[in-house]
């Protein structure tokens, strides 16, 4: 059974369609970065699974039940939507036992735990009003897993958390998947989501236009032998000749793309030097993730 | 505990350290404090000369003793308890959306319609608290005065009278609190109590307030004895009816529409 599934999951509000067929399956114990602008759906699609909006077309089954429908399925479910917001005339702790409350716990340590966990001890009788953005968003964490949830939906939950707040969270997250918590987690950020994340779906403009393993990110990534020469021609007709296949970018560089020749640069400088043409250039160039994602969203 | 009686505790503890409830309290006890002021100036006229004051209380036929202060009382939750039980209704179902708060309420395992009844039950207990507190300042106010005529059956049936006109205006809450859901904060229910008020005038002054729900209250607490019995079943079924709707409009909004 998957823990989250949606089939041609869409929303339209008249005539903009803002999340547009997106059919999503999560299993147990998987960590699913949901990728993409800010505006691109991601939050719209996190509302439509927890039940906040409702779609206009498709569906949406957590641990198999159909939402909305019975109430009881959020008891597996911890969320943060968009920014965390808390009642700001209360404390950290008056602010958990609230949701405590809601979800009829009976051991009041789940408070003091998720506090230590979540590193907000020197807070914990803190007005939330008086609470920087980070620590608020440690707060709104801190709701979302006091009641140990089997399902976790983060929208984009290391927002103003410091570098060390991040690599926590990060592990965090791996630390709950590794104990069966499935994660959804959104970002606008590649290099974040896949450091965490099992899968990556990138969405954008409402629909969901690539799913990826993590692992498949690395062979994704567009790399090249980028070499630049005072006689570009000549070089062009040497590689031509050994079999070595090229393209010319914008700027007129020579531009290898052969996995093999790309992992052989002394042999191509060798190659050209032979020829008495001068070398200006080369280098090999590794798209990094922003660009990576730039580019799908572009195609 | 039930799901559905998981909600009640919540929406106390949200009250915890919210000057808003002491801001209500002090706003209601103005009432009594002045309204025994007035007495007070009426009864000692004589003494100290005429003041605003105690020629407006002359105009409402009002004298320095039990019955008509207990009837002022009642006034005053008759026409000042469409406010402030409006402000508090407000408060209780907008604020979710202005402290950006709404949004950790929807998926719970405690139901979306057991949150509303919460609130409503808080609502409800807030305004008796405040309608109480009143009474009981009221009570050491026309002590500290000494009012006459302190009979205890004709207390009786006016307090009968501030309880019942208490439910009225406790009543008109559901609508305010529907605007809040509805307007997705204070300023919608808020301009609602202020547009009732303003309407309930004009109806009240072409003499149609019997059928204009946010006037009954007033009408009942008894302004005038002639208005007050103008009212019917059909003014009270028109107060019970905006109270349905609003309660019913509440409940669905809150579980039907798209929550942004």
């Amino acid at each position: 059974m998957m823990i989250v599934e949606t089939n041609n999951l869409t929303k339209r509000y008249g005539r903009a369609t803002v999340v547009d067929q997106v059919s999503l399956q999560i299993p147990q114990g998987k960590i699913y970065g949901f990728l993409g602008l800010n505006g691109a759906g991601k939050t719209t699609t996190m509302r439509m699974l927890l039940g906040m909006i409702k779609a206009t077309e498709g569906s949406v089954a957590l641990f198999g039940q159909k939402v909305p429908g019975n109430a009881s399925v959020w008891d597996k479910v911890g969320y943060m939507i968009e920014s965390t917001c808390a009642y700001p005339d209360l404390s950290v702790v008056e602010n958990l036992n609230i949701f405590y409350r809601y979800h009829g716990l009976n051991d009041k340590e789940v408070i003091d735990k998720v506090i230590a966990r979540l590193k907000l001890d020197q807070y914990r009788d803190v007005q939330a009003s008086h609470l920087s953005l980070g620590n608020l968003q440690r707060l709104g964490l801190a709701r979302a897993l006091m009641h140990s949830p089997e399902l976790l939906i983060l929208d984009e939950p290391v927002n103003g958390l410091d570098p060390a707040g991040i690599v926590e969270i990060r592990r965090l997250l791996r630390e709950l998947s590794a104990q069966g918590t499935t994660v959804l987690i959104s970002s606008h950020l590649l290099s974040e989501i896949a450091k965490v994340a099992d899968t990556i779906g990138i969405i954008h403009r409402g629909v969901l236009i690539k799913e990826l393993e993590a692992n498949q990110l690395h062979n994704e990534i567009e790399r090249k032998l980028v070499l630049n020469s005072h006689d570009n021609v000549l070089v062009a007709d040497l590689l031509q000749k050994n079999g070595i296949p090229f393209r010319t970018n914008a700027a007129s560089e020579i531009e290898i793309m052969d996995r093999q020749w790309m992992s052989e640069p002394d042999r191509i400088a060798e190659m050209v030097v032979a020829e008495h043409v001068g070398l200006t250039k080369l280098f090999t160039f590794e798209e990094d993730l922003e660009s990576y994602f730039l580019r799908t969203i572009q195609q | 505990m039930t799901t559905s009686l998981r909600a009640i505790a919540p929406e106390f503890l949200k009250l915890r350290h919210s000057t808003i409830v002491w801001v209500t309290f002090a706003a209601f006890a103005l009432g009594p404090v002045m309204g025994g002021l007035s007495l007070y100036l009426l009864g000692h006229a004589g003494d100290m000369g005429s003041s605003p004051l105690s020629e407006k209380a002359k105009l409402m036929n009002f004298s320095a003793d039990w019955p008509s202060y207990v009837g002022l009382l009642t006034q005053i939750v008759g026409v000042g308890g469409v406010v402030v039980f409006g402000f508090v209704a407000s408060w209780l179902f907008g604020r979710e959306y202005s402290d950006k708060t709404a949004k950790d309420l929807l998926a719970l395992p405690a139901s979306r319609s057991s949150i509303i009844n919460a609130k409503f039950i808080v609502y409800a207990v807030w305004c008796i608290a405040l309608v109480v507190a009143n009474l009981l300042l009221g009570l050491v106010v026309g002590a500290l005065m000494g009012l006459d005529n302190f009979d205890v059956s004709v207390i009786t049936s006016t307090l009968t009278n501030y309880f019942i006109t208490t439910v009225l205006v406790m009543l008109l809450g559901t609508p305010v609190s529907f605007m809040g859901i509805w307007g997705k904060g204070y300023l919608a229910p808020i301009g609602l109590v202020v547009l009732m008020l303003i309407v309930s005038q004009i109806v009240g002054a072409v003499g149609l307030g019997q059928y204009f729900p946010w006037s009954v209250p007033g009408l009942h607490s008894g302004i005038s004895a002639e208005m007050k019995a103008s009212l019917s079943a059909v003014s009270f079924g028109l107060v019970g009816l905006v109270a349905v709707l609003g309660y019913l409009a509440s409940h669905w909004w809150w579980n039907q529409a798209d929550q942004n």
